[in-house]
């Protein structure tokens, strides 16, 4: 018993002595300071001849200086109506000077970039004629900045695929893994169209609105409740070299629930895969965000020595009366 | 291969059953105290130094030519036994050790077939209870799977928790069996325990590597729990009070020598503890005459284990075996009004636990075949939930108007299994296992049940992925056989699994090879192949029983491995065992949750949230092991390569495991002073865990349509992203801990008491669990500003414990 006492005293003794530091479950950690590096930004369309690429670079993670301003941007509140309500704010991102970026087609060099004004780190080219797709062809893009490791990425156009025709249904009730009991009120697009295979190919879908008395386009809200889809995207796996019928959805009270618009065009975007690959693990780190039980995503790229991505794309344009 | 393997076995079964006039000495051999049946003990023919061991259900059996015969028996930690017989036909011996006391002055030898020198298998560890009873335990919780983290080759995961990473492989490709049964969720409130009371336990063996054919169904480790029996002479308990829970097993003879039984319980009860004052604080606040509040909290874990053993005669014997462990944690909040005529009542929680049965046969059919018969059950699921349930009387119509609303999620696993283990010992140079068996899965990866059920409303619908079955057959056989200074152990495991019509097979060889160089030094190897049907979605982030058991399925392939190993086993002066082994293990078809996918996607199978990859690992193990004498214990190390690859994940690219170890270091001791004190502690060291973790971060342009993008029209926002420069390319800080344990026993005539005092992380180390990017607000020159910083989090300082503990 006299030994037991002895070794109570001694715990008191020990855990008394400790200061409230001594028991703390959170301690602050340094990280090592990685090198920065270029974070490069640059989508081609077979038919531009002016091409824009953004220059950024990456800053250590417990960095907590204020971003540099580049520019006031304005975003509307009310997708529904331009003229509802605007914010204003400053857009910051880290710059770079002293950029020099060259495009090669085929290990040539064709184009040269000078920044844009008022658009810090946009950097443009005017080509002498648009882009045009034509197989084998690759397009290297090469940034370098004193200071930083030189980046580049090399990626080839798709070939861009006719849209055959556009099913529309109008006020189709769907029930939506967000609201499995209540289904929703959707616009219904069908896209019809014939995969070219063999090669792999990454399609999108947007659309517009035709306002006539504004004379003006109104970009339409699609995603895709189709089970082919993956985050709004498609990928040729399944019915590579095949036709396919690819379903994209809007809410109808998003859309033309009053009937007020006669026309929509649409485009079927034929991607490149760093295009696919990039905006994928961009959705998925947004929806990962602030989620516990999410698993950590790493960011694709296709820039060698450097980060973002340097994609093409062509699209085909298609016309659909609504009425 | 499989035709150079059935010839191999052709001629060994030709060679040895050439043999003329000999006999069979057969029986069991057992604790003549208990009756407990002992496994792995020798028995041997002195003059020449023959033997063999007794199996898993203590039965031998030694075919010797005719004549006298000076048999001789032993076993770690019992006294010799000897007897000469004059052997003229076959004869039955059932043999029963006494145990010795290390404090006596008589001599133990180490047994011969405890010594890792004179196994053919490769790769196994197999630890007495007394062991791991003594030894350091988180709040005296006495936890078999946490020594196995003290072993080389195995790595215990998280700060606390009883995962096992062996050789490189996740915690889904072990096979936990219980008496035989596999145990699908071995873990108590997320893995701080283990489910296995060691009261109720007779022997834990893990194997790593070099698996004989007998077993299959998992990658990388199999563990075999087996309980005890019941004493088949006395009437026996012993028990435990401790700081969170207590203990209790009691066993004996219903019919002394024929029918035994062991019931064995052990319940937390934390929350009763804290019960009342949360309950009282509660009432505090909300008191008043309108409404009553009633508040309950639960928080506590069960075992329940159960045995009966039937002797029906020398030759027949019956065993039935039962678990049921759960976890409660949830909470409870209730509100009436109006003399009670009204109320809204809230309940949640999250409760997980497995039951497991097993009918068990042994059949002595020939003094050389023994039968095992199995039928098996086991369960496991796990039930995360909230309901309410509000009623209010109509003041229009005075009528009652209730609503119930529930959402749940639910998923588990049960099987329903026969096998029959044949055990052919020809001679004490060959013998032949061989056997068969089949399981029927049910599995529940995942569902989400929600009910609303009121006036106008009734909702019951279950979303997310449908129950599975399928079907797993197996057969196997094993050749262990002796040539001069070789033995071997060639056998091939053939399994297969039917899921979604479809079937997948595959033949396993598995080849273990022990060289004799003297009487104390062998050289071994082995080759193996393994092929999984079942697989566990783990979560990186956080570690709750949410994880979910899936089988393969006509997408997602079976998981596949092979594995070699070459060692050396040495058995040193004084007891000391030295052994050394490197090992190569290559996977396939291991499976990953993709990036960004979380278990609150309800909208997508969980098919479709994994990718399957590939994984390598290698590394060697040294181990130093001190087996009897008053002082006890090992000293292992391991240094270890442990890499996965994927096409979706890391670009591609091969990164390490989340626990891949370069270093290893686990140190157990033992020391008993006196038949009063003893002391034991534990110290390990592991090299950080290799994670996730964001180092850098840039902000980019995001655009709705690629046309937007291509001419910069309509940027949304410039959003901020963490760069992850490669999966798990960061290491934490390493892991070091040690734990201490202190015994005062008290011995009387018929009874005994034992006071344990122990802390674990005794020099409160910081360890570290998991890293979060946060921001502190701190004040320079009078201004506030805003830093982002890392910060470190760890699960335990420095933990005291005591346990009073009583045997009669």
């Amino acid at each position: 018993m006299r030994t037991i006492t002895y070794l109570g005293l001694i715990y008191i003794a020990v855990f008394s002595s400790c200061s409230e530091d001594f028991f703390s479950p959170v301690i602050e950690i340094d990280l090592p300071i990685p090198k920065e590096k270029l974070v490069v930004y640059g989508h081609l369309e077979e038919g531009s001849d002016t091409i824009y690429i953004q220059v950024t670079r990456t800053r250590p993670l417990l960095d907590s200086t204020a971003y540099p301003a580049l520019r006031t941007d304005t975003l509307f509140y009310d997708p529904r109506d331009r003229t509802k309500f605007y914010i204003h704010r400053v857009i910051g991102s880290d710059t770079v000077s002293n950029v020099v970026i060259h495009l090669l087609l085929n290990k040539t060099r064709i184009a040269s970039f000078n920044e844009l004004p008022g658009r810090k780190g946009m950097y443009y080219t005017v080509l002498p004629q648009p882009l045009k797709f034509e197989p084998g062809n690759e397009f290297t893009l090469q940034v370098s900045a004193p200071g930083y490791t030189t980046v580049e990425a090399t990626e080839s156009m798709p070939r861009p695929v006719d849209i055959e025709s556009i099913a529309y249904r109008k006020n189709i009730r769907l029930s939506t893994p967000a609201d499995p009991f209540n289904s929703d009120i959707f616009n219904e697009y069908s896209f019809y169209f014939k995969d070219p295979g063999p090669d792999p190919n990454y399609y999108f879908a947007s659309g517009y609105y035709w306002d006539s008395i504004r004379a003006a386009a109104r970009p339409i809200h699609l995603f895709s409740y189709d089970l082919k889809s993956v985050e709004g995207f498609l990928a040729d796996e399944s019915f590579n070299g095949k036709s396919i019928v690819w379903s994209v959805h809007e809410y109808s009270w998003d859309g033309n629930g009053n009937g007020q618009f006669q026309y929509a065009y649409f485009y079927l975007h034929s991607l490149s895969k760093a295009y696919y690959l990039y905006q994928l693990s961009i959705r998925r780190y947004e929806n990962a965000r602030d989620d516990p039980f999410a698993e950590p995503v790493i960011l694709y790229t296709n820039v060698k020595n450097g980060y973002g991505f340097f994609s093409l794309g062509a699209s085909r344009k298609y016309l659909l009366n609504l009425k | 291969m499989i035709r150079i393997l059935l010839l191999l076995f052709i001629c060994l079964l030709y060679i040895q059953l050439s043999g003329q006039s000999k006999f069979t000495i057969s029986g069991y051999i057992e604790d003549a105290g208990s009756g407990e049946k002992l496994i792995s003990a020798t028995i041997f023919n002195v003059k020449n130094q023959q033997g063999v061991v007794s199996n898993t259900y203590g039965f031998y059996s030694l075919t010797l030519s005719a004549g006298e015969i000076e048999l001789a028996a032993s076993y770690v930690g019992y006294a010799n036994w000897g007897l000469t017989v004059h052997l003229t036909n076959d004869t039955l011996i059932n043999i029963g050790l006494t145990q010795s006391n290390i404090l006596q002055e008589v001599v133990i030898n180490a047994d011969q077939s405890d010594r890792a020198d004179q196994k053919i298998q490769m790769s196994q560890i197999t630890i007495p209870v007394d062991q791991i009873k003594k030894a350091p335990a988180l709040l005296g919780e006495v936890d078999v799977l946490k020594i196995l983290q003290l072993l080389p080759g195995v790595q215990g995961g998280n700060e606390g928790q009883n995962g096992l990473y062996v050789r490189g492989g996740s915690p889904d490709q072990n096979l936990i069996l219980l008496d035989g049964v596999p145990v699908y969720n071995a873990s108590h409130i997320g893995g701080f325990f283990s489910v296995f009371n060691a009261d109720a336990i007779k022997n834990v063996t893990l194997t790593k590597g070099g698996f004989p054919a007998r077993h299959g169904g998992r990658l990388s480790s199999v563990i075999e729990i087996d309980m005890k029996e019941g004493n088949m002479k006395e009437f026996h308990g012993e028990g435990g009070i401790g700081l969170i829970s207590s203990r209790l097993t009691l066993e004996g003879p219903i019919w002394k020598d024929k029918i035994s039984f062991l019931i064995s319980g052990r319940r937390t009860y934390l929350d009763l503890i804290a019960r009342p004052f949360i309950t009282s604080s509660i009432k505090r606040e909300n008191e008043n005459k309108e409404t009553k509040i009633g508040v309950g909290i639960d928080a506590h874990f069960y075992d329940l284990n159960a045995k009966i053993n039937y002797r029906i005669n020398n030759r027949h014997r019956i065993f039935f075996s039962a678990y049921n462990g759960l976890d409660i944690f949830g909470a409870r909040y209730d509100e009436f009004y109006k003399n009670r005529t009204e109320y809204d009542k809230t309940k949640g929680g999250l409760d997980w636990g497995n039951i497991t049965s097993a009918f068990r046969w042994n059949w002595m059919i020939h003094p050389k075949l023994f039968l095992n018969a199995t039928i098996t059950y086991s369960k496991y699921n796990v039930d995360i939930g909230a309901q309410s349930e509000t009623k209010r009387i109509d003041p229009a119509t005075n009528k009652n108007i209730i609503d119930n609303n529930l959402a749940k999620y639910i998923s588990g696993i049960r099987d329903w299994s026969a096998k029959a283990d044949f055990d052919y010992i020809i001679n004490p140079v060959y013998r032949v296992r061989t056997g068969l068996g089949i399981t029927w899965h049910q599995y529940s990866p995942g569902a989400f049940q929600v009910k609303a059920q009121s006036t106008d409303v009734n909702i019951d619908t279950l979303i997310g992925s449908k129950d599975l079955k399928a079907v797993e057959p197996y057969a196997y056989i094993e050749n262990e056989f002796q040539s001069g200074p070789l033995k071997a152990n060639i056998g091939l495991h053939f399994s297969a699994f039917g899921v979604e019509q479809k079937w997948y097979s595959s033949v396993q060889p598995r080849i273990g090879l022990q060289y004799g160089l003297n009487n104390t030094t062998a050289l071994k190897a082995s080759f193996v192949t393994m092929q999984q049907y079942i697989n566990l979605l783990t979560n990186e982030r956080i570690g709750l029983p949410t994880d979910l058991w899936v089988p393969a399925t006509k997408s997602i392939k079976p998981q596949f491995s092979w594995q070699a190993a070459l060692g050396v086993a040495k058995t040193l002066s004084n007891d000391y065992e030295f052994t050394f082994e490197a090992y190569y293990k290559k996977m396939k078809h291991v499976i990953s949750y993709k990036d960004g996918a979380s278990l609150l996607e309800i909208n997508k199978d969980w098919q479709q949230k994994i990718t399957q990859g590939n994984g390598t690992s290698y590394g060697t193990e040294w181990m130093i092991q001190k087996k009897n004498g008053k002082t006890t214990g090992w000293i292992g190390y391991t240094l270890s390569w442990n890499y996965r690859q994927f096409d979706d994940l890391n670009l591609g690219i091969q990164y390490p495991y989340k626990y891949d170890r370069r270093h290893d270091v686990e140190i157990l001791v033992s020391h008993t002073f006196s038949k009063r004190i003893s002391i034991s502690g534990t110290w390990q060291y592991g090299t950080g865990n290799a994670v996730s973790l964001p180092i850098a971060s840039y902000r980019i342009p995001a655009y709705g349509s690629p046309i937007d993008l291509a001419s910069v029209r309509n940027p949304i926002y410039f959003p901020d992203y963490e760069i992850i420069e490669g999966k798990n390319d960061y290491r934490m800080p390493p892991y070091h801990r040690m734990d201490i344990n202190i015994e005062f026993t008290k011995q009387k005539r018929t009874r005994s008491r034992t006071w344990s005092f122990g802390a674990y992380n005794a020099y409160n180390r910081a360890n570290p669990l998991y890293l979060a990017s946060g921001s502190k607000v701190t004040l320079v020159n009078g201004v506030y500003e805003n830093k982002k910083v890392i910060r470190q989090y760890s699960l335990f300082p420095i933990v005291p414990h005591f346990m009073y503990s009583f045997k009669f």
